[in-house]
């Protein structure tokens, strides 16, 4: 498993809070220069594997390997590794910019870059106007938003996100998509989230824990079948000619799902590219006349989750 | 690594300085630590008053119109000597007070009474604090433990200078207005030396009450934890001095010599070879104390 592109890596890690398990084996590669999404259940062990993995918690048992430098240490990681805890707050009466000062300090950022890397990860979350404001004057959503900053402070190779869209209204939601979909080439982001929409939209890797073990890692396009998948959704009263599509396509796995609303159609990328599948489908379903609700590749994650947690 | 670790230390006891500072909490307990100060010395400016008229009436001196008017000579004379040896029941110790401003006395015997009570209110809540809320996570993933909490005992014994300082200069303004006499360069002097003694005396009740802060995880355990630790060493140091004695009894005086109070006495003297070595035990007692805590907690789950 060992290899030179992985940003983090965990080798049978065995974690127990007195009778409780919440890690129990985990076994994981995320490569590097990836956005991956963690998913799980509550309690699946999502936020004890980022605990663990950035030393605030110890293993019991097991091997974690950062940057392939071996098991987090401050001393080497400091300013290459960052995270954002899931219920940590602020020290509340220190001001905005003081506190992102203190962090980017203490992460090395070299001090005549400290003031603009600061404004920058400000300007990202749209704080910039309350950089001189007591962190207790702020609001929740504002200040998980300087939270989700303080993670993006000089760059750093690894960042460890934890529900980092927790208690932000939609608006913040699209800037911090937009924020994590410009991460700089070869930075990792692990994003730990209960929004597996959110997640769909801006990762392209995805690792599923349930009860402290890994069930399933893949790429996003693997888990959701999206380069090699296209469903149809469509409305109750269709009934589309499933038998004349097969044999415009019989390369092609044609299904009517979900009481005939779906048409599924799986077919491998190198025979059909996308294109050739939409025109002969939707052509069609149009000459038959049948409602097409929406187009979509691939199943959702929340599916695709759902089925392996089965 | 070395010059990164410094570096950490001395940032996070910048910023632990600033966050103090910062507080309403320790903004009140200033303003009560300074007025408490001035009060209690102008108190005993009054109570050095009426003994100064009693003592001049017994050794028939002519009797003070104003407080300190008469105690230089009442410093000077023999029987007033005598009372504070007897008083003190050490002679060197004695002879050594008489010659310091008696404001200096009230002063440093004020602080070095109430500051470690300060202190242990104030201090065993720093890392707890921190822990509970969660925000130690936020430096801890940037520098090592043992920097972040050497960083929050520097930070802390930093702040514990100005209500020193600033209570020092309330001392010193009582006496500048009740005493003019007595508010002179050698009363600035004195005030000056005894502060930095009682910071020194301070520090092993930092050391105290960060150990003890890294073992706990809420605020008000951590307080309360502090305050009974405090108690339990005052208990032991007057129970050591108590039994102390000949025989299998000598065990009790080592006791004193691993707990603040036990150099208290040293720290009054002005002979640096009673001071230095003092000195060297509170800062080793402030490290061990430390220590025990960081032990802990550099292992323990956050």
């Amino acid at each position: 498993m060992n290899d030179r592109t992985s940003a983090l890596e965990f080798t049978d890690v065995f974690k127990r809070f007195g009778r409780r398990v919440a890690l129990d084996g985990l076994s994981m590669r995320i490569p590097r220069g990836i956005t991956c999404g963690l998913v799980g259940s509550n309690g699946a062990g999502k936020t004890t594997s980022i605990a663990v993995a950035t030393g605030l918690l110890n293993q019991n048992r097991g091997t974690v390997n950062i940057l392939n430098e071996g098991a987090f240490d401050p001393a080497r990681h400091s300013g290459r590794v960052s995270m954002m805890p899931q219920d940590s707050d602020l020290p509340l009466y220190a001001r905005v910019k003081d506190i992102l000062t203190f962090y980017a300090r203490l992460q090395a950022v070299p001090s005549r870059q400290i003031a603009t890397e600061v404004e920058r990860v400000l300007n990202w979350v749209n704080l910039s106007d309350r950089a001189d404001a007591p962190v207790r004057t702020l609001s929740h959503g504002m200040r998980r938003r300087i939270v989700v900053a303080q993670a993006f402070l000089g760059s750093p190779e690894l960042v460890l996100l934890d529900e980092p869209m927790s208690g932000l209204d939609p608006r913040e939601v699209i800037n911090i998509r937009k924020l994590l979909n410009r991460r700089g080439d070869g930075n990792t982001v692990v994003i730990s989230s209960h929004n597996l929409h959110e997640l769909e939209l801006v990762c392209d890797h995805v690792v599923f824990i349930e009860k402290g073990k890994l069930v399933r890692q893949d790429s996003m396009d693997a888990i959701t079948g999206r380069t090699q998948t296209t469903i149809f959704r469509l409305s109750s009263c269709s009934d589309p000619s499933i038998e004349k599509l097969r044999k415009m396509l019989p390369d092609a796995v044609l299904e009517q799902r979900k009481k005939g609303t779906e048409l599924f159609c799986q077919y491998s990328g190198s025979t059909h590219s996308v294109a050739d599948i939409n025109r002969i489908i939707l052509g069609s379903l149009l000459e038959d006349g049948v409602e097409i609700l929406e187009v979509r590749r691939g199943q959702k994650l929340e599916s695709a989750y759902i089925s392996h947690s089965e | 690594m070395m010059i990164k670790c410094l570096r950490d230390i001395w940032t996070v006891a910048r910023h632990e300085l600033l966050d103090s500072v910062r507080g309403k909490r320790f903004a009140v307990v200033l303003l009560v630590y300074i007025a408490g100060t001035m009060l209690a010395c102008n108190a005993c400016i009054s109570v050095l008053h009426r003994l100064e008229n009693q003592i001049s009436e017994t050794l028939m001196l002519s009797a003070s119109s104003s407080p300190g008017a008469v105690t230089d000579a009442l410093m000077k004379s023999k029987s007033f000597q005598r009372m504070i040896i007897e008083l003190v029941k050490d002679r060197e110790v004695a002879m050594e007070l008489l010659s310091v401003p008696p404001l200096a006395l009230i002063y440093a015997g004020l602080a070095f009474t109430f500051t470690p009570i300060l202190i242990m209110l104030s201090t065993p809540s720093r890392i707890a604090h921190e822990l509970a809320s969660g925000s130690a996570r936020f430096a801890l993933v940037r520098t090592t433990r043992g920097a972040w909490c050497t960083g929050k005992f520097l930070g802390q014994a930093l702040e514990i200078i100005l209500p020193l300082m600033l209570s020092a200069v309330g001392a010193w303004a009582i006496a500048r207005i009740r005493v003019p006499d007595m508010a002179d360069t050698t009363v600035v002097w004195a005030l000056i030396t005894y502060g930095w003694k009682v910071w020194i005396y301070c520090l092993a009740f930092i050391g105290l009450g960060l150990g003890v802060s890294q073992f706990c995880r809420s605020v008000n355990h951590a307080t309360a934890f502090g305050l009974i630790i405090w108690t339990g060493l005052t208990v032991l140091y007057h129970a050591a001095n108590h039994y102390a004695g000949e025989g299998l009894r000598e065990a009790w005086n080592i006791v004193p010599v691993l707990l603040p109070a036990g150099h208290r006495l040293a720290l009054w003297r002005s002979d640096p070879t009673r001071v230095i070595p003092a000195i060297v035990y509170l800062v080793t007692i402030a490290m061990v104390y430390f220590s025990i805590g960081h032990i802990f907690f550099r292992k323990r789950n956050l």
